[in-house]
């Protein structure tokens, strides 16, 4: 049985398909990234998988049960932290804590020390100030914490980094990753450099369409090449001769060098030493560039 | 079922944490002292307007117990009616609007329990504050005029309890369809004026409406009819009241947050 599943998944709001035939699995205790530009359809498939609206067609199961049945009883083992979470301005972080908590049945000791588990967790241990006061970060924070506090066997999180600063988005990302294993993590984002540090596997959609799911090694290995960057002495414009060449496919200029797309690596990697030598040119740097994700993003997003 | 009642809890305390604990009962209670003092100096008042070199004779009756439940019944479905309207538009809109009901919602809390809980709190909280008021009044005419008709007044705050009710499901439903404060704000109003015309559109709606108790209460506590007068048209509107209050549950059971 997988944590999340969705079978050909589709919310329409009007004619649009905000989310087109979407089937996703995730498998349990994995930390899945689901990434995708903005308007792909993110939001809207995390709010049909909590409960919070209703898909126009085919079905998702999260822990078993449907989304469609009655009484989500499912919701007592997720947490959630949705893309901008709102809380009651006149409470203060634990009192909010201690409501969710004592919604989920937990109370007193019990309750009291997992409240102070989670601000610790979330850094917002020692904050007594109103929420009404909070930044967009603490609320984050907030966020995440409140969607811990019932030690979810799911945690469906909507860009939750998306408004903290570097330091915060490492802590989070460090949490996340301590969740793994654990807890199956259902992690939407458009910043792929989280993607790479945290999760195990990837979905990318577009237009509500899946494009792709797998691990991300599997990923890099199938949809990217390799590059060449190479920077010269003087830096002089080569462009011209390798645009000719048979292995190439094509040269981009960057800062102070180039890349070089090639279309056959190996033949690239031979011609073009040689080539710098023949023409006199002294080379400063010569480096084989592994795909990032960012690559392969783009060219998934563009192409597909 | 611990969902349902930790959110009720929260409603209560929410209210208490609020302007709402402060502002909604001193209204009230302004009112329900200030009604016997204006119907006890009304008289002079006009005598004083009027003049006294003028050489009119105005003969007035002397003020009585009757004349500051009028003003209060007076008050209640003026101020009052508003200040049940302005504190419950929010209800459920406000939640939806700042995201705190996706929040409580992806919990193990029934949205029946949602929009039963804050209907029972503000219920509470109106029917207090006006019980409060109602108190504060007969205790005054007491002081003022020697007698506090407490039989025909307290049946008259009953239909007006009711109505009370019913107006604060309107409200609800009003909250829980519109999509922002304004929309339900105009929903809301638009339904209890038009509880308040029916009386006069048929004479049907004069005798069995909603809009009718409030002609009632004054003439229950002058004593022109008597309670049982007022009880088809007290069901009506209590039957209304829990339609509108279940109609709130369905609707919100099918919206999308
Ligand atoms: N309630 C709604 N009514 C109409 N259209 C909607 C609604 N919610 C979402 N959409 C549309 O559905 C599409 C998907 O939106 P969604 O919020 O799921 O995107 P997203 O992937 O979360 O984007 P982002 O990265 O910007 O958060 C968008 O084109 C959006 O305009
Ligand atoms: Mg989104």
């Amino acid at each position: 049985m997988f944590a999340v599943e969705t079978r050909k998944l589709s919310k329409h709001f009007g004619n649009k398909a905000a989310v087109d035939g979407l089937s996703l699995r995730v498998p349990k205790g994995s930390v899945f990234g689901f990434l995708g530009p903005n308007g792909a359809g993110k939001t809207t498939t995390l709010r049909m998988l909590v409960g919070l609206a209703r898909p126009t067609s085919g079905d998702a199961f999260v822990l078993g049960e449907s989304v469609l049945a009655a009484g989500k009883r499912y919701l007592r083992r997720i947490g959630f932290l949705p893309d901008v979470p709102g809380f009651y301005n006149w409470m203060r972080p634990a009192e909010f804590l201690m409501l969710a908590g004592e919604i989920f049945g937990m109370s007193g000791r019990e309750l009291r020390m997992r409240v102070g588990e989670v601000l610790e967790i979330t850094g917002l241990k020692g904050v007594k100030a109103r929420i009404g006061g909070f930044s967009r970060g603490m609320k984050q924070r907030l966020g995440l914490a409140q969607a811990l506090l019932n030690r979810p066997e799911v945690i469906f999180l909507d860009e939750p980094t998306s408004a903290l600063d570097p330091i915060g988005r490492k802590e989070i990302l460090d949490t996340i990753s301590q969740l793994s294993g654990r807890t199956t993590v259902f992690f939407s984002t458009h910043i792929l450099n989280d993607v790479e540090r945290v999760c195990d596997i990837v979905a990318i959609i577009n237009h509500g369409r899946l494009l792709t799911q797998q691990s991300i090694s599997s990923l890099r290995k199938s949809y990217s090449s390799h590059k060449i960057y190479l920077e010269l002495e003087g830096e002089p414009d080569i462009s011209a001769k390798i645009e000719g060449q048979p292995w190439i496919d094509r040269i981009e200029k960057s800062d102070k060098g180039w890349f070089i797309h090639p279309a056959d690596l190996q033949a690239a990697q031979q011609a073009l030493p040689r080539m710098i030598a023949d023409h006199g040119l002294v080379l400063r740097r010569f480096e084989l560039v592994e795909p990032s994700l960012e690559d392969i993003f783009v060219r998934l997003v563009n192409y597909r | 079922m611990t969902g349902a009642r930790t959110f009720l809890k929260k409603e209560f305390r929410e209210i208490g944490k609020t302007y709402k604990i402060y502002v909604i009962p001193i209204i009230f209670l302004v009112l329900g002292l200030t009604s016997p003092l204006i119907a006890k100096i009304a008289p002079d008042l006009v005598k004083s307007l009027a003049g006294s070199g003028s050489g009119v004779v105005i003969q007035l009756p002397l003020p009585t117990a009757v004349d500051a439940y009028l003003q209060l019944f007076k008050n209640f479905n003026q101020i009052g009616i508003l200040v049940v309207l302005i504190s419950s538009i929010g209800l459920v809109v406000e939640e939806k609007s700042r995201g705190t009901a996706v929040l409580i919602l992806t919990k193990p809390v029934p949205r029946w329990a949602f929009i039963i809980s804050k209907y029972i709190a503000s219920a509470v909280l109106i029917v207090g504050s006006t019980l409060l008021s109602y108190f504060a009044c007969l205790y005054y005419c007491g002081i003022l005029f020697d007698e506090t008709l407490f039989k025909p007044s307290f049946q008259g705050l009953i239909l007006l309890l009711v109505y009370y009710l019913l107006v604060l499901a309107i409200a609800l439903l009003a909250s829980t369809i519109g999509s922002t404060s304004v929309v339900s704000g105009g929903l809301a109003i638009g339904g209890v004026l038009l509880l308040s015309l029916l009386p006069s559109l048929h004479q049907w709606f004069a005798r069995y409406s909603p809009g009718a108790l409030s002609g009632m209460e004054t003439k229950l506590a002058a004593g022109s009819i008597v309670f049982s007068d007022a009880v088809p048209a007290l069901i009506v509107t209590a039957v209304l009241a829990v339609l509108l209050v279940a109609t709130a549950v369905v609707v919100f059971q099918r919206q999308e947050l």
